[in-house]
């Protein structure tokens, strides 16, 4: 029996490549009693001093004049009773060559100075050519231990090694027994050839395994010791394996006893190391060398790793001690070297798939394409589609956590995909799918996109929550817990690659469309069909399996589509090509990829030259002239149906632009028009008449808001879900109140415009301010004060905490840059020194009204910084260049002030270590601020008894700075506020309507959990609007909405900065001085500035995979960032 | 107290909140009930276990970790605690058997930390550096080997 675990094989076998007579789980013990027995104390000495007691000669193991004898040696050691370790190391000692030659167990075997002369010959005649095989076999099944294996060559020379032994190897084995019943071996064994050995107990799967590699004994635990099994050499045959399963099983039902019930069914598992040794060079490395040897000689090495091999774990230990105790250095180093490699496994080898997958999980894209490179199992791995679709969720659309990278969306028309793989997605999915497949409208792919991901987060939301009150195991690993019902997918669709992704679709994009395809005539053929839009859903949801299985891109190609469009970004690598036709300066533009007729990308401009002209950006051809301004066209928008040009005219002119048709012309500005925005009914227009108008496109209404002193540089709408009810609920009796949760202000406050209610005007001006206008009150809200120059563009996103955080704390320039900012709000840290709680309004000027009837902030702090510029009364302030005030010196400013207050708020300096601020109230304006912003939906809602902290990242900020340690504290202890601020910025959210509402939608669901954890968290962990702005004193601008905070300003430009756009992504803008600059806009940190205008660059749009810029050289031009073909 | 038998026969007693880390010991014993026997864990041997035991016994106190911890696994790589990464200094073979383990016992935190400590490794490295370290052989044929170049190009221009 037992011979699955023994080892033998593989020196047997090596040079008896055929029939051997073996001796399983025999030998060892037999062979080891003699000399055990026969172990004097006196030896002891001797293994103090291996060297001096035997011999000089090399201690190399391999060594010819190894010879049989030692085995008997060896294998004492390793059976030894751990009482008599030492005589055990004794005999090890003997067994060093030089020692060996010299010492004749059988004849004595106490003195480690015997004659040296035994050769192998002698053993012959003292030795049977093998031992009585009936004898062995019921011995080693007394042994019952399972390492007793054996392999004693039967050669004749070599054979078994002598009669005397036989007696005591009862003894010894039943000493063996006692000793190793109680420490089975394990699974895990590095040893050599360990993997011969089976545990002993419960573990027939190993043995079997065992076996099978290495070739067992073909016989077990019957009572043929016979082996003829072997014939593979160290590769061996397996031939045996099921016996020497079953003869391990049943060997375990008897030992195991009652706990076997409980012990779950083994499964496959390997030693960690023998699985794949099979495999190795070494083996055959080794056979060689060995063959090489002389017969005695192989003989003898197989002996020693025979009697290894079969030791158990604890001897094995044992042994590789004493050898280890007998290595000279340079063994030392070869074993060190070898290790080096031994000890390092394919992990992915071991791993089931799921743990695999988790681990490369944690991999960047760049990591796993290189992983994707090792050998075929890591490939497939590797590539795994759920994989990259997880990376697609991080990276497309928004800046990756980890990384810092994000990648573009690229939802150009020619890229879109009507996304078939929907029909398998969850209900959810599915249903914004469908529901979009009517109109083939625009932005399918970053629907698609947001659907998917939002699927997939509802899906494990749903999981979790199913699993959680049942406290059921969660699925260990993410990936599992979808893999599920990808399997099902798979297995109802023929096509699999499909399978892991299916419930998340629909970015996909057939794989027929060739991603290097951009050639303008393949896309229009492609796109121009609708078929692909409109029809493959419909049909697709009918017959499923019918239909072809849609082919699919695999994720991982979607992701490296984008990542080379971002390494080009990034590298500011691009191709530039011009658009010529206007004959004068370009003052505004616009370019959409999304249209749903034409098929290709389209830009409109306008220019001094009175026209607005329509382009097409695939070919650069101008398609249309629309004539009919009389002076030049300073603003345009447009959409699907409609354009709007403003003009300094005076006048708004509507447009068909696909006809060219003059459709109508608005007039009732006294100046020109210098901006407008429009969304689903309301046009606002800004004039050099310093007012702003609103048209309503269903009431035919208009109203003036006034305020600006300046013309009105820009505007922009902003409207959030409440604004939309409002408009459809069309009941002005009822306000929308009831929805809100503290709707109370909305219904105290007298609402001149009840369908207008939620909607929201930001207005950027030559007065140098930036107005936000509530509609619904038709009255200014907030000033922002901060800008030194006209502000000619402004932009509105959607920043996560954590992001705005960064922003106004990254920089230590910046702390008196947006110390400037202190004529809305002054630094915390300078008010502290009275312990008054104090609110925004002695700091302020009653934002909304006393700025609007004209009194400026009064000359701020800031001034501490040094660079205080001028007020700028009638918004014609001098152009002020960027400040000369190194970083450094902001820096000691900001710290001085610290230092400066800290001591004098004496009293409050408590427990966070830091200063304790004073709650402080917020300033009523603010909260009116607040308060409407939050009716409508747009923000969420401040804690009932809110301090200017729940408000105001900058004071966050403040504590951030003087107390990180506080602050990464108190972070730590809001892991749930965390994570929903980052799983909320796991939708993509585009600055659209859909964005605004699942940010809402994520808002009000979160808004009970930020009032409840109030107290641990004071962090509102949503996004929060933020304002960028552009101004003609060189700089960009970034602002808190809700507090008129200036968060952070981009220095860079050397003149006026006119136009800016901003993505997910980036922001870029263009400037007076002829230049683009592309920013990062989280840390403010200027990354390419594009050169090639002759003239100032007017305008700018961003977009995915370009910059079009429109100058006042009369040219526009196409920075395309997008692979050259 | 709880006692534990490994696949060696070694017996492990331990407090029940440090064996309960394991959520497959945890429902072995809502399933079982309180007993006197030992769980056997025939898939752990007594050198990883003491390895578990030592992550379990340091991380008792712990809350449990938060339900969707999957996705914040995602997100947070390589942050791990100064303990934790000290802890999974170990050889590979010890390393991987410890994750192997803490899949078999479902102890969801110990598996992130090996995991990320696996990806850590592999992270930053080329292909052939990679087969080095864990010893694997190349076992694409020439062609298939450009070709998976040229696939994963990207990954190589940097």
């Amino acid at each position: 029996m037992q011979d699955g675990d023994g080892f033998h094989p593989p020196a047997s076998a090596l040079f008896h490549g055929g029939r051997n007579a073996q001796v399983p789980s025999q030998s060892p013990p037999y062979v080891a009693s003699s000399s055990s027995s026969s172990v004097p104390n006196g030896r002891r000495p001797s293994f103090m001093q291996p060297v001096a007691s035997g011999s000089k000669s090399a201690a190399n193991p391999l060594d010819a004049s190894i010879s049989p004898r030692v085995s008997p040696e060896l294998t004492l050691a390793g059976r030894l009773p751990p009482y008599d370790n030492t005589a055990a190391m004794a005999s090890l000692t003997f067994a060093t060559p030089p020692v060996i030659e010299s010492f004749d167990p059988t004849q004595s075997t106490s003195s480690p100075t015997h004659p040296r002369h035994p050769t192998t010959s002698d053993w012959k005649p003292s030795t049977p050519t093998s031992p009585p095989h009936q004898q062995l076999s019921a011995a080693s099944q007394d042994s019952g231990d399972g390492w007793a294996v054996v392999t004693k060559p039967c050669q004749p020379r070599t054979g078994s090694t002598s009669h005397d032994r036989k007696g005591k190897g009862r003894s010894l084995d039943d000493d063996d027994e006692d000793m190793n019943c109680g420490t089975p071996e394990s699974d895990r064994d590095l040893g050599f050839f360990s993997a011969q050995r089976a545990s002993s107990r419960g573990d027939s799967r190993s043995r079997s395994r065992t076996a099978s590699r290495v070739g067992s004994p073909s016989r077990v635990g019957g009572d043929v010791n016979v082996m003829d099994g072997h014939r593979g050499g160290l590769r061996g045959v397996d031939e045996s394996s099921e016996n020497v399963k079953n003869v391990g099983e049943s060997t375990m039902d008897t030992e195991t006893g009652p706990l076997k019930a409980l012990i779950p069914p083994p499964t496959k598992k390997l030693c960690v190391r023998h699985q794949r040794m099979a495999d190795e060079g070494m083996t055959a490395k080794l056979q060689k060398s060995i063959e090489s040897l002389p017969l005695s000689d192989q003989t003898a090495v197989n002996t020693v790793w025979s009697l290894f091999s079969s030791s158990s774990h604890s001897r094995r230990a044992l042994i590789l001690q004493g050898i280890l105790t007998m290595c000279c250095f340079s063994q030392l180093s070869l074993l060190s070297s070898e290790l080096a490699l031994a000890i390092r496994i394919d992990p992915f080898s071991l791993f089931p798939r799921e743990v695999s997958l988790k681990v490369l999980g944690h991999l960047d894209a760049i990591s796993l394409g290189r992983a994707a490179q090792v050998s075929r199992s890591w490939r497939l791995l590797a590539d795994d589609d759920l994989l990259w679709r997880n990376m697609c969720e991080q990276h497309i659309e928004r800046k990756c956590e980890k990384c810092g990278w994000g990648l573009p969306l690229l939802s150009e028309r020619r890229r879109r995909v009507k996304g078939p793989a929907s029909q398998f997605g969850t209900a959810e999915s599915r249903q914004l799918t469908i529901d979009e497949a009517p109109r083939p409208s625009t932005g399918h792919l970053k629907r698609s996109i947001t659907a998917a991901a939002n699927a997939a987060a509802l899906e494990r939301q749903n999981r979790s929550r199913a699993s959680s009150p049942s406290a059921a195991k969660e699925s260990p690993v993410r990936n599992a817990a979808i893999m599920p019902e990808g399997k099902k997918t798979e297995a109802a669709e023929s096509d699999p690659c499909l399978g892991t992704s299916a419930d998340g679709p629909p970015t996909k994009r057939p794989c027929n469309e060739s991603s290097k395809g951009r050639g303008p005539n393949s896309t229009a053929s492609y796109a121009d069909g609708q078929a692909p839009d409109s029809a493959s859903p419909s049909i697709s949801r009918q017959t499923q399996k019918a239909v072809t299985a849609p082919k699919t891109r695999p994720w991982k190609s979607v992701y490296c589509e984008r990542l080379v469009i971002e390494r080009n970004w990034r590298r500011g690598r691009y191709t530039n090509r011009k658009l010529e036709g206007h004959t004068d300066g370009i003052m505004c533009l616009q370019f959409s990829e999304n249209l749903a007729h034409p098929c290709f990308p389209v830009v409109i401009t306008g220019s001094y030259d009175r026209t607005a002209r329509v382009w097409n950006l695939e070919t650069g051809e101008q398609l249309r002239v629309l004539q009919g301004h009389t002076r030049g066209v300073r603003c345009l928008q447009f959409d699907e149906a409609k354009l709007i040009t403003g003009s300094m005219d005076r006048t708004l002119k509507i447009w068909n632009w696909r006809t060219g048709a003059l459709m109508r012309t608005l007039e009732g500005h006294t100046e020109g028009i210098i901006s407008l925005h429009f969304n689903e009914d309301t046009l606002a227009s800004g004039s050099a008449d310093s007012n702003i108008k609103i048209w309503n496109f269903r009431t035919g209404e208009c109203y003036t808001l006034r305020g600006h002193r300046d013309w009105v540089n820009a505007v922009t709408l902003w409207s959030g879900p409440g604004a939309k009810r409002a408009a459809k609920v069309k009941n002005p009796g009822t306000s929308e109140s009831t929805d809100w949760n503290n709707g109370q202000l909305t219904t105290s406050c007298e609402e001149n415009d009840r369908e207008a209610a939620g909607t929201f005007l930001f207005s950027a001006s030559d007065d140098g301010t930036i107005r936000l206008w509530d509609l619904g009150l038709r009255e200014c809200l907030l000033v922002y004060h901060g800008h030194v120059g006209q502000v000619q563009s402004l932009k509105l996103v959607m920043l996560d905490e954590e992001a705005c955080r960064n922003l106004s704390l990254d920089r230590p320039g910046d702390v008196g840059a947006n110390g400037r900012a202190g004529d809305m709000t002054d630094d915390p840290s300078e008010d502290d020194g009275d312990n008054e709680p104090i609110t925004f309004q002695e700091a302020q000027a009653t934002p909304a009204f006393t700025a609007a009837n004209g009194p400026q902030p009064p000359a701020d702090t800031a001034s501490s910084c040094g660079y205080n510029p001028p007020a700028v009364p009638g918004g014609r302030a001098s152009n002020t260049g960027p400040p000369g005030i190194p970083a450094r010196f902001y820096l000691q400013a900001a710290m001085q002030r610290n230092r400066d207050a800290a001591p004098t708020s004496g009293p409050a300096t408590g427990a966070h270590g830091g200063k304790m601020k004073k709650r402080r109230k917020i300033d009523p304006a603010l909260l009116r601020v607040q308060e409407r912003l939050c009716a409508a939906g747009l923000v969420d809602p401040l804690p009932l008894d809110a301090e200017v902290e729940d408000l105001d990242i900058f004071e966050n900020r403040g504590r951030g700075l003087n107390d990180p340690a506080n602050d990464a504290g108190r972070r730590s202890t809001s892991p749930s506020a965390r994570r929903s601020g980052s799983s909320n910025g796991h939708h993509p959210s585009g600055g659209n309507d859909e964005g605004l509402e699942s940010t809402t939608a994520a808002s009000s669901s979160r808004s009970n959990g930020a009032t409840k954890s109030k107290s641990s968290s004071p962090h509102h962990p949503l996004p929060r609007p933020v304002l960028i702005t552009g101004s003609l004193d060189n700089t960009l601008k970034i602002w808190d909405v809700r507090t008129g905070r200036c968060l952070k300003t981009f220095f860079g430009h050397v003149e006026g900065v006119w136009s800016l756009d901003v993505d997910k992504l980036r922001l870029v803008s263009a400037s007076h001085d002829r230049t683009i600059k592309i920013w990062d806009k989280d840390t403010g940190l200027c990354k390419n500035t594009l050169v090639g205008h002759k003239g100032p660059v007017t305008c700018v749009s961003l977009g995915d995979d370009k910059i079009i810029s429109g100058s006042d050289d009369g040219d526009v031009r196409v920075w395309s960032f997008a692979p050259q073909d | 107290m709880v006692t534990l038998t490994t696949s060696d026969n070694e017996q492990f007693t331990v407090d029940k909140d440090v064996a309960e880390r394991s959520v497959l010991i945890k429902q072995m014993l809502e399933d079982i009930g309180d007993t006197d026997q030992p769980i056997p864990l025939p898939n752990v041997s007594s050198n990883v276990l003491k390895k578990v035991l030592e992550y379990c016994s340091h991380h008792r106190g712990d809350p449990p970790p938060p339900a969707d911890d999957a996705e914040e696994s995602r997100r947070r790589t390589t942050d791990i605690s100064e303990w934790d990464s000290r802890f999974i200094q170990v050889d590979q073979e010890m390393l991987f058997e410890i994750i192997l383990a803490a899949n078999y016992l479902d102890i969801k935190p110990l598996l992130d930390v090996g995991c990320k400590t696996v990806a850590n490794m592999i992270k930053g490295k080329t292909p052939e550096e990679i087969r080095k370290l864990f010893n694997i052989q190349n076992d694409f044929t020439p062609e298939e080997e450009a070709q998976i170049r040229k696939e994963n190009e990207w990954a190589e221009d940097r």
